[in-house]
């Protein structure tokens, strides 16, 4: 496909043109408290202009463009009285505005661990939503899936070291069924160079979690919800800088950085972090005799000795932001690449007996971006944003050592020369991935009540591949294979009843397009071309009613569609196969989920805040990760009921002590109550729990925060984050009576401490993983780190 | 066709490791003296979920065999070996893998692991202490190996390297099929596989080759070719060396692509002989099956006593298309394409008899077996249904037994 003609690029001109003649004014200032502390995270809102809107920043200021009009504008923080004021812009004006919030003793506050201010309005949103706001997590040393894994609903399965595969599952849909953006562009397309597991907490500002529904402007095919890492989009030069040392000789660092002149509006924004571990930590396996055979009825403790794991990531961005006339007119290009030593077969049950010392993958990635905004555009109240993405990524899996190699690091030289570590002929696979994504959504606010928007992306793969020794990979990859996802949305959002009653409704037709090739597995036989083009309908509403400031219920639906992914269609090119036939997955989604704060005691010294969720999701050809002995392909579960409770509860006293406790249980089974099953035999595992899947787990986690404990301008917290999965069949629960594998229930504990001096412009923060040095294990039982330490400074200033 | 190549897929897949049972040679009738109401029979099977059970039945001739709830879970897609009073299951796990597993107090327990550095495709009970494995790996021109296992200890005792055979100005090497120990001799059968590329298709398989070694010794001898047959057994077969009561070793051909001899090989599917006490084959002794038989090729086969054997087979077209290469691994294949049926051989007199009773069924790697009393308990499956099936060679009939709830049986056992 051509992304760009002629005709398409004048048209884009134009329009640039059309939206820079276009006058705005700004409103900027302060927000205070009555002792003059700044406030992080009021809510700025225009009562006439729903969609403009500000928060204030880490110094309490906060800028908004408005077009030439008249307006009320709203200052609001929890816990403090709303500030209301009348003003009048006119021809490109640049208003200030500061406030002092007085402290409303009758109204609960926020509690501090989870979401403040932006996560709070995502969080009253009627779509069945979580924020954490990642404020107070930044200068720990987590990243974000241990972030996630706190918070309700979701559980973030690792599978080993810095750098390994993180599966996420969000209310029982899990990988690729819950999608993961950031900043509104799908993750996955940024490939393993940036992930949940190596993104660094310092670059991102919120995380909104949506259960189920997802707002069209998320504009992409998810089964089962959608994450949207927001990241750092203030408007204020900033510098944060951070290094993390830790066990298993893990570096961590990440620069990050912008500059905006206030006049023109031109900004230049650094992103980049590096990350390198030798995952070195310990492993426990029963050995065997190489001569006889026989297994060691003992344990030895092993090292693991290539698990190294390095990636390095340099995100340049420059444009105009905030600018008279446009909102954001940004382009950039991002560079990273990602080394990783694989240590045993990923999809082998267990820690092997015989490890890997060759095997590695590895990627490197070009993307260029480009993102406009603009509100107001043509006529007041219209507002557009998109964004085009290109990446160009090389992939390379390399399994051709000639050594076997022993767990204590040494080797010798394998004299069965023709075949790999992983398999069983040897590998060097290179494959060119080319993306194309782009996103335009426009909204249009009618009345105060009234909202419509409309949402199109396009989300197009190409791969190409070859394998100096395979076959079977050559005849799937030697021409290139196409995957074009498409999706249009419409919404509409009505505002009832004082704004008491909001409802959204929507609609989105989703086209799929593959041109790909089958072939024999093994010997690249039989090969054939393979199309498939689909178009499905979805729909969905979302509702929530608010009784007081306090309490709220949500009520939302979707049928929603769910596109195969490259990987699902195509393998990893390691361990899982191709399954290019695979079917889009189909769901009905469910969700029911109140929000409740209390106020305990006669002052505010006590707050509680409380969120329950039940959801349901009736899914049809539900596409699950089934592992077969070393292997893996991904298949169409006919039918799958899911059913499930998730709760959060947030206590804060004397916003010094915090207590944070969630959890989830999943009833999710195999529903398949037609008489066949897939293979035509009537389906035993009717009514079974979905294999390889956590049902019950949760989180909990206290902390103790101070400021001003040895001088004016220091800050103290300490935590603790316990987290418990119970255990959860390898396989089907009825399948055979003995010696079925069992991923065991684990309770690990974490401890953290963090410092902060001059308001938080010196930071040091230690952290302990797993301090009780469980044996803890990933969702294939092979073993993970016990205890490890780390240290993390940051420099922040803005 | 996609369904036809789902099925293929599966079947394919789980060929990363290979099955190989034999056909027991149970001494019949003697009844036991105490009473012991544990199940005696076990059947592997796969079940409709893909997993593998080691699961004990009460009966082969009623009522269901089932892995639900019911068995041991096996840590890989298996293979399953009768070993007189244990049995062992190979596959790979993290590792090649070989699980024993013997009665103890009336109950099926694993007693035993041992771990082997290439993956065994040919297996056999050498009917004295040791039980043999022959490893290859799947590409480039390197040795196989050959293991010797003690029984008891369950222990590798000898490891021996060879090449069995080799063409080297072609690159080609022999891929075993099949293994059998016949007084101090080792046979085994084998096929050549290019060694440049992946797979285990079969590149020449023009003559019938069989490499005999030295046994218990395992020193390399000599190879022995018939011309009137091409290649000896499949891969993953189970009955590529059978022997008769009176210790002749019988041996077949298949030449056929849907067993993976791409192309097809030109001379017959045939039956050949090597008597008992000798190491070559009996020049005497060559049963066309092919044209005796109007047209069939053989698929498997296992000796079902008193000079009989049972032969899978079905009728191959002259030009079979891409999608049936390899189409006879496939136990859960659509019933309306299955295409393989059951004959009875008399091997003396070179006669083939079709089995009435017995459905058009899919084929598997090797034949899921027991026989006993004079009976032959055989898995038949296919997309609609898995079962044992009760065949009695003597009249060339038979009669559905138990039902199995899985996809198939793997290996069928009797452990007292």
């Amino acid at each position: 496909m051509i992304l760009f003609t002629k005709k398409t690029c004048f048209v884009f001109i134009a329009f640039f043109w059309s939206v820079l003649l276009h006058s705005q004014n700004t409103v900027s200032g302060i927000i205070l408290d009555t002792s003059s502390t700044p406030l992080v995270g009021a809510t700025i809102t225009v009562k006439e202009l729903k969609s403009a809107g500000s928060v204030t920043d880490f110094n309490g200021k906060y800028q908004l463009t408005l077009p030439d009009g008249t307006y009320t504008i709203s200052i609001s923080y929890i816990g403090f009285k709303t500030f209301n004021t009348t003003i009048h812009l006119k021809d490109g004006e640049q208003r200030t505005l500061n406030a002092t919030l007085k402290e409303d003793l009758n109204q609960l506050s926020d509690v501090v661990i989870i979401s403040k201010s932006a996560s709070q309005i995502t969080r009253e949103q009627a779509y069945a939503v979580q924020s954490i706001s990642t404020e107070d997590l930044k200068n720990t040393s987590v990243d974000l899936s241990q972030i996630l894994n706190t918070s309700s609903g979701v559980n973030v399965r690792q599978a080993g070291g810095l750098g390994s595969d993180t599966q996420l599952s969000l209310n029982g849909l899990s990988g690729n069924q819950v999608r993961i953006f950031i900043d509104g562009v799908p993750m996955d397309y940024f490939g393993s160079s940036l992930s949940l597991n190596n993104f660094p907490a310092n670059l991102v500002s919120s995380i909104d979690t949506f259960k189920g529904v997802v707002p069209i402007h998320l504009s992409s095919d998810a089964l089962g919800g959608a994450i949207n890492i927001v990241t750092n989009k203030t408007a204020k030069d900033f510098l944060d800088a951070s290094y993390t040392y830790g066990s298993f000789n893990t570096h961590r660092a990440a620069v990050n950085g912008q500059y905006r002149d206030e006049q023109s509006g031109f900004m230049v924004r650094l992103k980049s972090f590096y990350n390198y571990s030798d995952n070195n930590y310990k492993n426990r396996v029963k050995l065997f005799d190489i001569d006889s055979g026989k297994e060691d009825d003992f344990y030895t403790e092993v090292e693991r000795f290539h698990d190294a794991y390095e990636s390095k990531m340099l995100w340049l961005e420059t444009g105009l932001v905030k600018t008279k006339n446009i909102d954001e007119l940004i382009i950039g290009v991002l560079y990273s690449d990602n080394y990783k030593e694989i240590q045993q077969n990923p999809s082998a049950l267990g820690t092997s007996k015989t490890p890997f010392g060759e095997v590695t993958s590895e990627d490197e990635k070009w993307i260029g971006n480009l993102s406009f905004k603009k509100n107001n555009l043509f006529t007041e109240n219209l507002n557009l944003s998109s964004y085009f993405t290109v990446v160009n990524a090389k992939e390379t899996y390399t399994d051709i050592g000639n050594d076997r190699y022993f767990w204590d690091g040494t080797f010798e030289e394998d004299v069965y020369i023709g075949r790999g570590e992983l398999d069983t002929n040897k590998s060097l696979f290179e494959l060119d991935r080319l993306n194309l994504l782009a996103n335009v959504n426009t909204e249009y606010q009618i009345t105060p009540h009234h909202n419509i928007a409309v949402n199109y992306s396009l989300n197009q793969v190409r791969l190409e591949g070859e394998d100096l020794f395979s076959d079977a990979k050559n005849a799937q990859f030697g021409e290139p294979s196409t995957v074009r996802k498409q999706v249009a949305g419409f919404s509409y959002t009505n505002a009832a009843f004082d704004q008491k009653l909001k409802t959204t409704a929507f609609i989105k037709n989703y086209f799929y397009n593959l041109k790909a090739y089958t072939a024999n597995q093994f010997t690249g036989d039989n090969r054939e071309e393979f199309t498939d083009n689909q178009t499905h309908f979805g729909y969905g509403i979302a509702s929530t009613y608010f009784f007081s400031g306090n309490a709220q219920v949500k009520l939302s639906f979707e049928k929603t569609y769910r596109l195969p992914e490259a990987v699902e269609l195509f393998g990893d090119g390691l361990s899982i196969f191709p399954a290019i036939d695979l079917r889009p997955e189909e769901s009905n989604n469910f969700n029911l989920g109140s929000r409740v704060d209390f106020n305990l005691g006669a002052t505010s010294s006590h707050e509680l805040k409380t969120d329950l969720n039940l959801f349901l999701r009736d899914s049809k050809n539900f596409i699950r990760l089934e592992r077969r002995g070393a292997r893996g392909f991904y298949q169409n579960q006919q039918s799958v009921l899911t059913k499930g409770i998730d709760f959060g509860i947030q206590y804060n006293y004397d916003k010094h002590y915090f207590l944070s406790v969630n959890g989830t249980y999943l009833d999710q089974r195999n529903n398949n109550d037609s008489a066949k099953g897939q293979g035509g035999q009537e389906d035993f595992q009717n009514g079974q729990r979905i294999p390889n899947q956590p049902y019950l787990f949760g989180s909990a986690i206290a902390t103790y925060r101070t400021k001003e404990l040895f001088n004016s301008h220091d800050s103290f917290s300490v935590s603790l984050i316990n987290n418990y999965t119970h255990e959860f069949s390898f396989n089907y629960e009825n399948t055979g009576d003995s010696n079925k594998p069992i991923i065991p229930s684990q309770f690990t504990n974490d401890f953290e401490l963090v410092y902060g001096l001059y308001n938080g412009k010196y930071n040091l923060s230690f952290n302990v993983v797993n301090v009780f040095d469980k044996l803890v294990y990933d969702n294939l039982n092979q073993q993970k780190a016990g205890r490890a330490f780390y240290i993390k400074a940051r420099y922040f200033i803005n | 066709m996609i369904n036809l190549k789902k099925v293929l897929f599966t079947a394919l897949l789980a060929t990363s490791s290979l099955f190989i049972a034999c056909s027991s040679d149970d001494d019949s009738g003697s009844e036991p003296q105490v009473i012991d109401n544990s199940p005696k029979f076990f059947v592997g099977v796969e079940g409709t979920d893909g997993k593998d059970v080691l699961a004990p039945a009460e009966s082969l001739t009623e009522g269901v065999i089932t892995p639900i709830n019911n068995g041991i879970v096996q840590p890989a897609w298996m293979t399953f070996v009768n070993l007189g009073d244990a049995i062992v299951a190979q596959g790979f796990s993290s590792d090649n893998e070989m699980k024993l597993y013997k009665k103890v107090n009336g109950e099926l327990q694993n007693t035993d692991n041992l771990f082997t550095t290439l993956a065994p495709f040919a297996m056999a009970d050498a009917g004295d202490n040791n039980f043999i494995a022959v490893a290859s790996a799947r590409e480039g021109n390197s040795d196989r190996e050959i293991y010797l296992i003690d029984k008891s200890s369950f222990a590798i005792t000898k490891t021996v390297q060879t090449k069995i055979d080799e063409i080297t100005a072609e690159d080609l090497i022999a891929f075993p099929t099949g293994v059998a120990v016949n007084g101090n001799k080792l046979f085994i059968t084998y096929y050549f596989i290019s060694t440049g590329t992946g797979g285990s298709s079969a590149a020449i398989a023009k003559e019938a080759k069989i490499a005999v070694y030295s046994y218990p010794e395992l020193n390399f001898e000599k190879i022995i070719t018939d011309d009137r047959s091409p290649s000896l057994g499949v891969y993953a077969g189970t009955g590529a060396l059978i022997k008769a009561d009176n210790g002749d070793l019988y041996t077949y051909s298949s030449a056929s692509s849907i067993c993976g001899f791409i192309p097809a090989p030109a001379s017959p599917s045939s039956i050949l002989r090597i008597k008992n006490g000798t190491s070559d084959f009996d020049t005497s002794y060559h049963f066309d099956f092919q044209t005796v038989s109007g047209g069939y090729k053989i698929n498997d086969m296992l000796y079902a006593g008193n000079g009989k054997a049972i032969v899978r087979m079905f009728q191959e077209p002259p030009v079979v298309p891409q999608e049936y290469f390899w189409a006879a691994y496939a136990p859960t294949i659509d019933q309306n394409v299955a295409a393989l049926t059951l004959g009875v051989v008399d091997l003396e007199a070179k006669t083939v008899t079709p089995i009435d009773g017995i459905p058009a069924h899919g084929g598997a790697w090797g034949i899921a077996n027991l026989v006993r009393d004079g009976k032959v308990y055989i898995n038949i499956s296919h997309s609609n249904e898995a079962a044992v099936y009760v065949i009695d060679p003597e009249t060339a009939t038979a009669e559905k037994g138990a039902t199995i709830q899985g996809n198939y049986a793997k290996g069928i056992f009797y452990l007292d």
